[in-house]
């Protein structure tokens, strides 16, 4: 019991982010407080940039989205906690921009996938330049979410994808990934990269 | 050409079965409507771009037979229907408005060309289509009707005094001329008038069958767009999906690949535990 709570206590970003998301879809007027929503963003509700990765349109949305992410958020969040803290907010802005410069047609938008998407791709590459022993598999994972990114925005979105009504959005699963690459870009530049095996 | 010839056929059929006995036919037909002539039979569809929310319209195309019946669905009675119709799929979060077109939009034999025009009055990019085939009997005769849709003849038994009503929606979109998804409706009700009430009682078999005829047909409308929201799903180069001002947009990841990621990830990590 104490060492799940140990566990749980030292990847505080991602239990955060997930009970967020969590506590956002059990209260509509907290997802919609939250939610990406261009016309409130331009009425001066800035926060909704960072917090609308919280938001989502359905329980089955929520629950893969903070699966994988409670999942690759955690052990990610573990090897580098305030790294990890600041590239949550670097993605989160990253999607929110690309969308309100680029797709001003999307007027509402949620979803942790971005997130996720990101935690997922640093968490590979971590491993592998870490030089872990099980870089081929980790490369599988690299290469099944570039494979996803690929397929959707090749495709572009399947009507009816995840929930009714709702566009499914590519952008923020490629943001996601780009943010990953260039924190791990940024870590090499810096040379700060101990051996988390260490 | 197959289209083609089974239009003839289907005209022939139809004749065949107006020749016996005594019977009063009220129809319309998308055929007619859409392909007038065979030259247009040969449209090939292009890839339909479905901007979300949709915007729909639906329409009844003009009668096109009134083989001795005194009795026409009245303009009312037709946006009654279409305005049952239009509550039943205004719900669907993916649906933003579904407008009720008066037939004095629709030119008989109008075909896409008309149907271009009403996309730029009403504003629409779908349009559901409905079209109908009502036999009465009066004679002795056991009589059958030939009703002929896009995509196939259907024949229906008749009694005396018997009403059958079939009534058809084929939803298209306009610009890329696609068939999307269509679903029939019938209804059979049986001959209860005497001769001292039968113009009255025909009359209000007549609205009862378009009545039950389109509950049937909804009801299938509904099954219909649950298969080709699959068939979106499963053929996603052949609908192209864009998202429209306003629209609401997510990140997703899909189940299937969610497990992928977490298995192959949950694998590696295992293994890398196991080496070391």
């Amino acid at each position: 019991m104490v060492r799940t709570e140990e566990r749980l206590a030292g990847a505080p970003v991602t239990l955060t982010i997930v009970a967020a998301a969590a506590a956002a879809q059990l209260c509509p007027p907290v997802a919609e407080a939250l939610v990406y929503d261009r016309g409130a963003i331009l009425g001066g509700q800035m926060w909704r940039l960072v917090t609308g990765p919280l938001a989502h349109f359905s329980e089955g949305h929520l629950f893969f989205n903070a699966l994988v992410f409670a999942a690759a958020g955690y052990l990610a969040e573990r090897r580098r906690p305030r790294f990890f803290a600041w590239l949550c907010l670097a993605s989160s802005l990253a999607a929110s921009f690309f969308l309100f410069f680029l797709s001003p047609g999307i007027e509402v938008f949620g979803g942790l996938s971005g997130i996720a998407t990101m935690a997922v791709v640093f968490l590979a590459v971590d491993e592998i330049r870490a030089g872990s022993r099980s870089s081929l598999l980790w490369s599988v994972v690299l290469a099944l979410t570039a494979g996803k990114i690929i397929l959707e925005t090749a495709l572009g979105s399947p009507l009816f994808a995840a929930v009714e009504g709702v566009v499914l959005v590519p952008s923020a699963h490629v943001t996601g990934a780009l943010t990953a690459l260039a924190g791990q870009g940024f870590l090499l530049q810096r040379k700060a990269v101990p051996d988390p095996s260490a | 050409m197959s289209l083609a010839v089974s239009l003839v056929l289907s005209f022939f059929i139809a004749g065949c079965y107006g020749l016996h006995g005594k019977q009063t036919r009220h129809s319309s037909s998308v055929v007619q409507y859409l392909y007038p002539d065979k030259e247009n039979v040969a449209d090939a569809p292009s890839i339909p771009v479905l901007s979300l929310p949709i915007k729909a319209g639906i329409a009844f195309v003009p009668d096109t037979e009134m083989t001795g019946s005194p009795y026409r669905l009245s303009e009312k009675q037709k946006l009654d229907i279409m305005e049952q119709i239009a509550n039943e799929f205004a719900k669907y979060p993916f649906v933003k408005s579904i407008e009720r077109i008066p037939t004095a939009y629709l030119r008989p034999k109008g075909g896409f060309t008309n149907l271009d025009q009403i996309r730029t009055m009403h504003g629409v990019d779908v349009i559901a289509l409905i079209s109908y085939d009502q036999v009465q009997h009066t004679s002795e005769d056991l009589l059958s009707i030939a009703y002929w849709t896009i995509v196939g003849m259907y024949v229906v038994k008749g009694e005396r005094n018997d009403t059958n009503t079939m009534m058809d929606t084929a939803v298209y979109h306009i610009p890329s001329r696609k068939l999307l998804f269509r679903a029939p409706g019938t209804s059979q009700t049986k001959g209860s008038a005497t001769p001292v009430n039968l113009a009255e009682q025909l009359r209000k078999d007549s609205f009862d069958g378009f009545v039950k005829a389109n509950s049937d047909m909804i009801a299938n409308l509904h099954a219909e767009l649950e298969r080709f929201k699959e068939k979106v799903k499963a053929q996603p180069e052949a609908y192209k999906v864009v998202a429209e001002p306003g629209s609401r947009g997510s990140g997703s990841l899909d189940p299937m690949t969610a497990i992928l990621i977490l298995m192959t990830g949950g694998a590696a990590l295992w293994f890398g535990r196991k080496k070391d």
